[in-house]
């Protein structure tokens, strides 16, 4: 078998940006992932044993009842490694050396809302004001606290919808943040990024057409795009007096705040919000590193198989080999003519060819790493010169 | 960007290894039963038989291992008029080449019932293999975890009569004769069953390979327990002889899937990481490059100019040896720095 090197202009390193689209909607005390619903199992409600709207990082406890899950376990040894919920107190007191500290699967992720009262303290807005900052060549909307817009986020009421980055990638494309509420069915609410400077406008009354709600064409919140983090801030009451939910637990106008309210709020859990469906869309942005090599099969090269079905047997035996007291010749075995004839009675005459069906990948050393395969073998003849692309997703 | 830059010493660094574990309980509920042959996987060669933890149609299913039999063509079972004969030769062939290997004549050896190569002692012939799927291996099982418990009873009869295999001296006494790596002995370490005295706690009945993640069952744990078969609503039974030389690899399988009561072992991801012990001596990175770290030509976080100076320390930048940035340690919060404090940064960087 030949083998080829590859050349400086013949492996390239490139990224594929690609932007996946991710749907949640929140609707009775449920949360909905890219509209997947409960798949019933053998012997749990839902068959990745995670919630609906949780991702199960490992996909491992498929449909396993209690006491047949799979779960990692570490010893307790000189490297002193232990699990991230295994605090240093506990792992010194608790645990001897050859002790097991043991984890628990699933590991899920999934979108998580906090509502912080007005003037309550706001760890996570404390924790991201340097954040906050940093975007604010973006839009003014960032300023934490701003007499511009007459607000100061430290003092006003909060909700803040936070998105692990297993749901995004390395970031939320702009201009692709699109919330939604609902009340019994109809749309209520519509607040987009619509300038891709990460401000969420209400437009409700620019897509519906319908009479101007009372946020419409307000900025309601803002997004932190590489952070995954939504804050919204409007608590104008939309809808008018009959539009009433139990928000918070509480008999309410919907409004922006009460965004994502599916019955789980701090300390208030287990309440219903019949009358309500909100959905959140965006746009993650992910990276995919791809190897580019363009393996090349030059004129007069690579038209030879080392494959044994490319030889004329028949015509060996007839030939025979040699052999002596002390010489064995192996006998001289011509290549198969496969080239194809354009009359019916009559052989074409010889014509060197290959049908190239994969091409294998080598290091340095020779050992083999990678084989592609073509969907269909590619005849070469002589005149031929071809050049075969390979893409490998890394 | 930093502007100055500190060697690392050998003295500097040093590399860990720490074993991760998981528990993998398979119970045969999930073999055979729960869900009606549909999380088993016949492909047209029939040579071997996949089995997942749901049905493998859905996206959610994980692979969990393959199930196939063969002989040696040394057997006393090999038979040109066998179904499948020549399959289940290929079967033990390419399985004991991989895991076995070649004597100094260029033969390929037999599985050893004791992996005692050398002295000969007795082969196992036919065997049961079960390639356990790499997702739930990962590096290798972990020795002296595997646990396999066998129904030996009637076809018909609940699993009350068990083999019990365990590779008992796995942590210890495995061997290293494989080209396949690591690998220990099973061995039958309970009989709970009223009949039969074909198995004693102790006996050898088969080999685990820990880092090829396959174990070789001999064939005989289910002789002489009667009829082998695969129950109520399949009613192919025979002894395990006629199993063997009379059916397809998919029926041996399906058999032993029906005799499966309960598999468990842990397995092991090694996780290697370096540590680097990043130095600031007292003399030493007191001063930043950070434009912010000025104004007006004065230090912003001192407060008296005839203070020390100070500095944050917030992040430490790994670096080639031609200054190429490489990585990038972060700090939880930013640590102060003066002249009159040295600082140990332990950098730990796992792959």
């Amino acid at each position: 078998m030949p083998y080829y090197k590859f050349g400086p202009d013949d492996v390239f390193n490139n990224q594929i940006k690609a932007h996946p689209p991710e749907e949640f909607w929140f609707y009775n005390k449920k949360l909905y992932y890219n509209s997947q619903l409960a798949i019933t199992g053998a012997h749990v409600d839902n068959v990745p044993n995670a919630a609906v709207g949780e991702l199960s990082l490992y996909e491992m406890n498929v449909d396993r009842p209690t006491g047949q899950l799979i779960y990692p376990f570490i010893t307790k040894d000189g490297s002193l490694e232990a699990f991230s919920t295994v605090s240093t107190s506990d792992f010194n007191t608790d645990f001897v050396y050859g002790d097991i500290m043991s984890g628990t699967y699933p590991l899920t992720s999934s979108i998580f809302r906090e509502l912080y009262i007005a003037g309550g303290y706001a760890t996570h807005l404390s924790a991201l004001k340097t954040t906050f900052t940093q975007y604010m060549p973006l839009s003014p909307h960032y300023q934490v606290s701003s007499s511009l817009l007459g607000r100061d986020l430290d003092n006003i009421a909060l909700n803040i919808i936070t998105i692990p980055s297993i749901f995004y990638g390395s970031s939320i494309k702009k201009g692709t943040v699109d919330l939604k509420i609902y009340y019994t069915g109809t749309l209520m609410a519509h607040a987009r990024d619509i300038n891709y400077d990460g401000a969420l406008v209400d437009i409700f009354s620019e897509v519906s057409g319908a009479a101007a709600s009372p946020a419409s064409g307000s900025t309601v919140g803002v997004v932190l795009y590489n952070e995954g983090f939504i804050f919204l801030t409007s608590s104008v009451p939309l809808g008018n007096s009959t539009t009433l939910d139990n928000y918070s637990n509480s008999n309410q106008r919907p409004q922006w705040l009460f965004f994502g309210d599916y019955g789980e709020e701090g300390a208030v859990t287990n309440y219903e919000t019949p009358s309500s469906a909100f959905s959140l869309e965006f746009s993650g942005t992910t990276y995919t590193p791809v190897v580019t090599m363009f393996a090349n099969a030059p004129k007069n090269a690579v038209n030879y198989s080392p494959n044994l079905t490319t030889l004329d047997y028949a015509h060996a035996l007839a030939s025979g080999s040699i052999t002596g007291s002390s010489t064995y010749i192996e006998p001289s075995i011509p290549l198969a003519n496969v080239a194809s004839s354009s009359f019916l009675a009559a052989s074409a005459s010889f014509e060197k060819m290959v049908y190239i069906s994969s091409i294998c990948i080598y290091d340095g050393a020779r050992n083999k790493i990678g084989v592609a395969k073509l969907a269909k073998p590619i005849r070469k003849t002589n005149e031929d010169d071809y050049t075969f692309k390979l893409k490998l997703d890394i | 960007m930093a502007t100055t830059y500190k060697n690392l010493l050998n003295s500097d660094f040093t590399s860990n290894k720490t074993l991760l574990h998981e528990s993998i309980p398979i119970t045969g509920t999930i073999v055979s039963g729960t869900y009606a042959e549909n999380n088993i996987k016949n492909f047209s060669h029939g040579m071997f038989q996949s089995v997942y933890d749901y049905p493998y149609l859905s996206s959610s299913a994980n692979h969990i291992f393959d199930i196939t039999v063969g002989y040696s063509n040394e057997s006393n079972l090999s038979s040109s008029t066998n179904v499948q004969n020549k399959q289940k030769i290929n079967i033990y062939n390419e399985m004991s080449q991989l895991l076995v290997g070649y004597d100094i004549t260029g033969s390929i050896q037999q599985f050893d019932e004791d992996g005692d190569i050398a002295a000969g002692g007795t082969k196992i012939q036919e065997a049961i293999f079960v390639n356990m799927a790499r997702l739930l291996t990962k590096d290798e099982v972990k020795k002296g975890s595997f646990i396999f418990k066998a129904q030996t009873g009637s076809v018909n009869s609940l699993p009350t009569d068990t083999l019990t295999i365990n590779d008992a001296s796995g942590s210890n006494g495995y061997k290293v004769n494989s080209p396949a790596g690591e690998y220990g002995v099973l061995y039958v370490s309970a009989v709970e069953t009223v009949s039969d005295p074909w198995w004693d706690v102790g006996d050898p009945c088969g080999l685990i390979y820990y880092q090829a993640g396959i174990a070789v069952l001999t064939a005989s744990v289910f002789q002489n327990f009667g009829t082998y078969g695969v129950g109520v609503s399949n009613p192919l039974v025979g002894s395990m002889n006629a199993f063997l030389t009379g059916t397809a690899i998919s029926g041996n399988c399906e058999a032993f899937r029906n005799r499966f009561n309960n598999l468990a072992y842990n397995n092991t991801t090694e996780l290697n990481s370096t540590i680097y012990f990043c130095r600031a001596n007292h003399n030493e990175f007191n001063y930043s490059t950070n434009p912010t770290y000025l104004s007006g030509s004065k230090i912003v976080v001192k407060n008296n100019t005839q203070e020390n100076p100070l500095s944050y320390i917030t992040s430490i930048g790994l670096y080639s040896a031609d200054n190429e940035l490489l990585a990038v340690a972060k700090l939880s919060e930013p640590i102060k720095k003066d002249p009159t404090t040295e600082l140990t940064f332990r950098v730990r960087l796992d792959y």
